[in-house]
């Protein structure tokens, strides 16, 4: 079985720019999606392909560092997700058995749970003040801030392209982190913009002590907000 | 080992035995005994560097000895809080919210110390972030309690905790450049230090526009836990600031950070202030009382000169009292009462008098009025503001009208005879005309009203110990 570093280096086959073109298309998911399963493989993707990034700018066993720090936080994600998934849908199914509602096998439950898998399913009964238009939209703004701030500021040792992405992912995590207090999405928010970062600090950084420390605190963010998505999941809905 | 990191060991090690207890009271006294004792040794340790670990300085100095003592004596006083009120309020529960919070605080709360201790000695910009970054994730669990109601502000806390670091990271490693080029910096490297550097405290310090989880968590945790995070935090907070500002005082040279923290200082102060004085309960006018303060100390640092320490010192240890002083008069009032807005304490006055004594003698300290423990800081913060701006000392003042009004109609409506007829939502049933103040937690109030006011009435008591203990420091400011 092949080791994470080994790979690694198989991924090397992914351009640059192809990986670059899939941190702006997971960031993207980060910041539209609603399905709580997509977004989680959207942040692991996304830490696989900073890992691959990074790999060509920074030595391959601190690329590989990064990339298992992060395939460590979407399982813990991913647990808390799901345990608080399977008590809303139980509770969903009791509602609707009281309510008389008929489970059936045609093409229209297909294609709702299609639908959710897409724009997810909310909690709320009202209809979210940051709907999937005015998430897209404000998804299209940041790619334009993202732009301009990148051609504005170079960061040093960066390629143009790197500098984008880096810029992009700092914003559209800030930008998530202001459209939801769901503990899940901010939590996803929370760690694309610390992967932005990430991606210009560790080709600056030496020091494995801070590289260490830094994983360590990732580490313990993801426990905590696992945490909360859990006491959210089991407590009653709060208004927002 | 070298005596400094006991300061680390003890609270650390103590964390098993208290979470052990934490059901009962044996764990919450042991919890206050060891932060009374981490205390004491705080200020008894020898000062000077501890160890190289790793190419970094690990070292103690007079600034972290005082603010590590007076972390550690107010976490001692309000671990006492919980110890000394009465077992049957601690299971009961109100409108859903469990009242048994405090039991994780014993033991996470020692080891917030022990991680804060580290974040002290460490005089590595990068390292002290990420162990107060450590210190903040864990804090999430105090914040939370054992509530189920709402998260808003452990998420707040913790996403805005966590912004914070990566701009110290980079702040850091810019700084290590420079110490590496032998002392050679550009104007926009130091540029983009001070902007790092500028966003990173504000987000520590809960400046305005990020002081949400300041005042979220006054309005959701307990009053003890809130008192807990609104003292400490920005106490070794400040700490850190001065540290870097004395390390590296060229920082100072760059006129936009010295008007950047009068700026903001006011502008906090101005914000907190107002925002008090329309509050409708003491929870929520708790969070903003302390943003006012947090803006006033940070105004005394931008505008630094001889006196700008000794004044950050007494003012944070103001706080600390005011702050103590509020969350058990709180504390004490929320054995009556599920909710302490002024719509449920009404009357409250006559049965608790001297837990709502508490409570207004502590927000009048937190605003500077005369003859408290913080009139003497507010009254030498307007002198120094006032020889620099024209406008500072009118805004200042104002907010601190603005949160004595919002005590004082805190005050109104505890002084309002209750109207029986009336069945108000959150108010406990049945037991109150047969309630007892708490004697043990009555004794701590009345001993913090006396501290309160005999530091109003002579500030020598408080000033003059700070003096000899800091003599020789100064803010590289004014």
């Amino acid at each position: 079985m092949p080791t994470l570093p080994e790979i690694l280096s198989q991924l090397q086959i992914v351009s640059q720019e192809t990986a670059l073109l899939g941190l702006f298309l997971t960031a993207c998911i980060v910041l539209i999606g609603r399905d709580w399963r997509v977004l989680i493989l959207a942040l692991l993707i996304q830490y696989v392909l900073v890992g691959v990034v990074l790999s060509r700018l920074t030595r391959p066993d601190i690329a590989t560092l990064k990339v298992m720090i992060g395939a460590f936080i979407c399982p813990i994600l991913f647990l808390s997700a799901r345990q608080v998934s399977a008590r809303f849908r139980s509770m969903t199914w009791a509602i609707n058995d009281a309510d008389g509602e008929v489970h059936g096998a045609g093409w229209r439950p297909r294609v709702a749970s299609v639908t959710r898998l897409l724009v997810g399913q909310s909690r709320r009964r009202r209809p979210a003040a940051t709907g999937l238009i005015f998430r897209v939209f404000a998804a299209l703004l940041m790619i334009l801030v993202a732009i301009t701030l990148s051609s504005t500021f170079r960061l040093p040792g960066l390629s143009a392209s790197v500098n984008t992405a880096v810029f992009w992912l700092i914003l559209a995590g800030l930008v998530t982190l202001v459209l939801t207090e769901d503990p899940l999405k901010v939590g996803l928010g929370l760690f694309t913009t610390l992967t932005g970062f990430e991606l210009f600090y560790t080709t600056v950084e030496r020091s494995l002590l801070l590289t260490g420390l830094w994983g360590a605190v990732n580490l313990l963010i993801a426990l905590v907000i696992g945490y909360l998505i859990v006491v959210k999941g089991t407590g009653p809905e709060e208004e927002f | 080992m070298p005596p400094a990191l006991w300061l680390v060991a003890l609270p650390i090690g103590a964390v098993p035995i208290v979470f052990l207890f934490r059901q009962v009271k044996l764990g919450a006294a042991i919890a206050a005994v060891m932060a009374l004792f981490s205390a004491w040794l705080a200020l008894r340790l020898p000062v000077g560097v501890v160890l190289n670990l790793l190419g970094r300085t690990i070292e103690l100095d007079r600034l972290s000895q005082l603010t590590l003592a007076l972390a550690f004596l107010a976490t001692a006083v309000l671990f006492l809080i919980p110890l000394f009120s009465p077992s049957s309020a601690s299971r009961s529960a109100h409108g859903g919210i469990k009242r048994g919070v405090e039991r994780i605080f014993y033991p996470v709360g020692l080891a917030i110390l022990g991680l804060f201790v580290v974040a002290s000695l460490s005089r590595h910009l990068g390292i002290t972030a990420i162990f107060i970054e450590a210190a903040a994730i864990l804090t999430v669990f105090v914040i939370q309690g054992q509530r189920l109601d709402s998260i808003r502000a452990a998420l707040r806390f913790l996403t805005l905790m966590s912004l914070a670091t990566p701009l110290f990271l980079l702040a850091a490693w810019r700084i290590d450049l420079y110490q590496l080029s032998g002392g050679q910096i550009a104007a926009a490297d130091l540029n983009q230090i001070v902007l790092f550097v500028s966003l990173g405290f504000a987000l520590w310090l809960a400046i305005v526009p990020f002081h949400s989880w300041s005042t979220t968590a006054a309005a959701e945790s307990s009053p003890t836990t809130a008192a807990f995070v609104l003292i400490i935090f920005p106490a070794v907070t400040f700490s850190i600031l001065i540290h870097l500002l004395a390390d590296l005082p060229w920082l100072v040279d760059s006129s936009q950070l010295v008007t950047v923290i009068i700026a903001a200082g006011v502008l906090t102060a101005f914000v907190g202030g107002m925002l008090a004085g329309i509050q409708r309960g003491f929870s929520e006018l708790m969070g903003y009382a302390a943003l006012f303060d947090a803006g006033a100390i940070l105004t005394v640092l931008g505008i630094g000169g001889q006196a700008a320490l000794i004044t950050i010192l007494v003012a944070l240890c103001t706080r600390a009292l005011a702050l103590t002083l509020i969350a058990a008069s709180t504390a004490t009032l929320r054995l009556q009462v599920a909710s302490d807005g002024f719509a449920h304490v009404k009357g409250l006055a006559r049965r608790m008098p001297l837990a709502s004594a508490g409570l207004i003698i502590g927000g009048l300290t937190l605003a500077g009025a005369p003859l408290t423990a913080g009139f003497a800081t507010r009254w030498q913060l307007l002198r120094s503001i006032a020889e620099v701006n024209s406008y500072g000392p009118v805004l200042l003042a104002l907010a601190g009208l603005g949160v004595a009004i919002g005590y004082l109609r805190g005050f109104r409506a505890i002084l309002t005879l209750d109207d029986p007829s009336q069945n108000q939502p959150g108010r406990s049933q049945g037991s109150a005309p047969t309630f007892q103040e708490p004697g043990l937690l009555l004794l701590l109030v009345g001993l913090l009203i006396l501290a309160c006011i005999l530091t109003g009435l002579f500030p020598s008591l408080i000033i003059e110990p700070l003096q000899r203990l800091t003599f020789g420091l100064t803010i590289p400011i004014g």
